[in-house]
């Protein structure tokens, strides 16, 4: 074809399904044949009559048949649950008509009879058949099921209606002769594993659209059907970061001391990764980082998993600092995820929907081991991949995200993070225990900062009710980071060098 | 189960008065009836409507002995009707109420009036204040 030569357009319809869009590209292409696939209970009418209340007009109606299964007054009563409904749009911009007459007669012909004289006396632009599988069961031979397929994809098609067909189908039959004729096929899936349970959604066919591959969790609440797509668009509302790090502006860690040994604190729109074991003070560093964006003006989001909001918030007033002055302010946020069959596609959307609502500065992730704990189980699997597509979906909001992972200690290898994820982070603060001279004491070391000069030294700190304190290098000992440092001979002869911490230093 | 709201009543009421033409209650609930079952037989099927129309029959049937004989065949056929005017009259009423009610319970005042108010689509009675409270 030459280049000169225009091509048809395409316009699209947009679902209103959150999300959905997105995986599809965009939207259904306009006077597409869809197929709406899965098993019993995958949310197959809800997604349907969602797009349908979405798209209907007076000017450019729908047609929703009904057809065996679920009663048509139960559907009706059911429909009406959910926020997508609009009463002044029922039986005029969205007409049901039932066919339960002429499926239960089993003649493809009546049936299409019946659909074709509806649609031409309504011309919808949008026409869903719910259950279209009833329709087939009827001992119809594949041929006639094939050849009424055919025809009705075609009849639909010359209305200009955008259509749906909703069947009770499993992923092992898509060699069914109505996949081939489908434009798009929608597969629900519902799958149960160790008692969490888990929606997904496949896009397997979508002619003329670059959809996104692979399995998007979903949810279906009281407002109907939010997908999460596995990638989200990148959003690109930081400026780009500027080509020399020195003049990077920084964030502080609100932890003076920190700020030093960071070369001035985080870079701004970063990632910073502290690992410790439990008790080591991974959140009260993580209060300090958004408590001190927010006394300078900066909105925050702190994600937590492990607890409720309330206790999260007694327990920084008990340990500082206190958040709640800030939350009054609505400078804080938190936000409390707990149910224990989270996607990271899910988490991420609620992580990333609160710091564009709230143009948040900040954000601090408490902790990457709850997060692990609060999602179902069959994402657990590949946490590692999924924190990165959090982690990439976060990036270029120009967010400054504060992270705490917990780190079972070792006393025989240096581990930086349960989740091999330490790459992910720009920085990385490691916090440990160390047995010095028959007691136990904390250390901090700056492990990593990418691209920047930072204090390499090992130094003790103390978590204490006035703050993080920070003392010096922990000298004199080789093996400190092992947890059980030995002497060095030359210190055995002057004996090892200790600066206690200082508030604030 | 539990008597007709008021705003069910109202709606029968309202509906009936629509109705009362020359040739008696007896034709006048049936052609009452078949106008329902093309609004509604679409909606939720056929089968659906004589289901629903069957249920409301029994009920109505307990407080008025005139519709006792009377049955529900295909398309909301009522078979049996009586001649007794009068009597006849305030069955139609016990009838569409206990239809009307059973709607309501299961999709809801707002959407069951929305529905009615299709097959009568110039009756100004269903706009009542009554009916819509």
């Amino acid at each position: 074809m030459s280049t000169s030569q225009k091509k048809p357009a395409l316009p699209l319809v947009h679902t209103g399904v959150p999300g959905l869009d997105a995986v599809l590209g965009g939207g259904l292409p306009e006077y597409s044949f869809n197929i709406i696939a899965g098993g019993p209970g995958a949310g197959k009418t809800t997604l349907a009559q969602q797009i349908v209340f979405a798209n209907a007009t007076a000017a450019r109606p729908a047609l929703y048949f009904t057809v065996l299964g679920e009663p048509s007054m139960k559907m009706l009563r059911h429909v009406q649950q959910y926020s997508y409904f609009d009463a002044n749009k029922f039986n005029s911009a969205v007409r049901f008509v039932n066919l339960s007459a002429e499926a239960m007669k089993q003649e493809l012909g009546k049936i299409f009879e019946r659909i074709t004289e509806e649609i031409e006396k309504v011309q919808p632009a949008i026409v869903v058949v719910d259950s279209f599988r009833t329709i087939l069961r009827a001992g119809n031979a594949e041929a006639q099921i094939q050849e009424f397929v055919q025809r009705l994809a075609l009849h639909l098609t010359s209305w200009e209606a955008t259509s749906f067909l909703v069947g009770e189908y499993e992923i092992v039959e898509s060699h069914n002769p109505i996949f081939t004729v489908a434009d798009g096929i929608l597969w629900l899936t519902q799958t149960v594993e160790r008692s969490a349970s888990v929606r997904q959604l496949q896009v397997t066919k979508s002619r003329a659209c670059a959809t996104v591959p692979g399995l998007h969790p979903f949810a279906i609440s009281a407002d109907g059907v939010r997908v999460y797509p596995r990638m989200l668009p990148r959003v690109e509302l930081a400026a780009p970061p500027p080509a020399s790090r020195a003049t990077m502006k920084r964030a502080s860690t609100g932890v003076p001391a920190l700020d030093v040994m960071m070369g001035g604190g985080i870079p701004e729109g970063e990632m910073t990764m502290v690992v410790g074991p439990s008790g080591s003070g991974k959140s009260t560093l993580a209060r300090h980082f958004i408590a001190s964006g927010a006394a300078a003006g900066e909105t925050g989001i702190v994600a937590i998993f492990e607890e409720h909001a309330g206790s999260y918030l007694a327990r920084a007033e008990a340990f500082g600092p206190s958040l709640r002055p800030f939350i009054d302010a609505k400078k804080i946020e938190i936000l409390s995820l707990r149910p224990l069959d989270l996607s990271v596609e899910e988490t991420l959307a609620g992580v990333r929907d609160a710091v564009l609502r709230t143009h948040a500065k900040r954000l601090v992730i408490d902790s990457i081991s709850g997060l692990e704990l609060a999602l179902a189980p069959i994402f657990r699997d590949d946490f590692r991949e999924s924190l990165f597509r959090m982690i990439s979906g976060l990036a270029g909001t120009g967010v400054t995200v504060f992270m705490t992972v917990s780190l079972v200690e070792s006393f025989t290898e240096l581990g930086l993070s349960p989740y091999i994820t330490e790459f992910l982070a720009d920085s990385l603060i490691l916090l440990r225990y160390v047995e010095l001279d028959a007691k136990l004491e904390k250390i901090m070391a700056v492990v990593k900062m990418r691209n920047s000069a930072h204090d390499l030294s090992i130094r003790h700190y103390r978590i204490e009710q006035s703050g993080v304190t920070i003392g010096g290098s922990v000298e004199g000992y080789r093996g400190v980071l092992t947890g059980l440092p030995i002497l060095t001979a030359r210190s055995e002869e002057h004996g090892a060098s200790r600066v206690e911490p200082q508030a604030g230093s | 189960m539990s008597d007709p709201r008021p705003s069910a009543i109202a709606v029968a009421r309202a509906v009936v008065a629509c109705e009362q033409k020359p040739g008696g209650a007896n034709q006048g609930l049936q052609t009452l009836m078949t106008k329902l079952e093309a609004v509604l037989g679409k909606l939720i099927g056929s089968n659906g409507f004589d289901v629903l129309l069957a249920r409301a029959l029994k009920l109505a049937a307990r407080e008025h002995g005139v519709l006792a004989q009377v049955t529900v065949s295909a398309g909301g056929e009522l078979a049996g009707l009586p001649d007794g005017a009068t009597e006849l009259e305030h069955g139609m009423v016990a009838l569409l109420s206990h239809l009307s009610e059973l709607l309501m319970k299961f999709i809801g005042e707002d959407l069951a009036i929305r529905v009615i108010r299709e097959a009568w689509p110039a009756a100004t009675h269903l706009e009542s204040k009554e009916i819509q409270q």
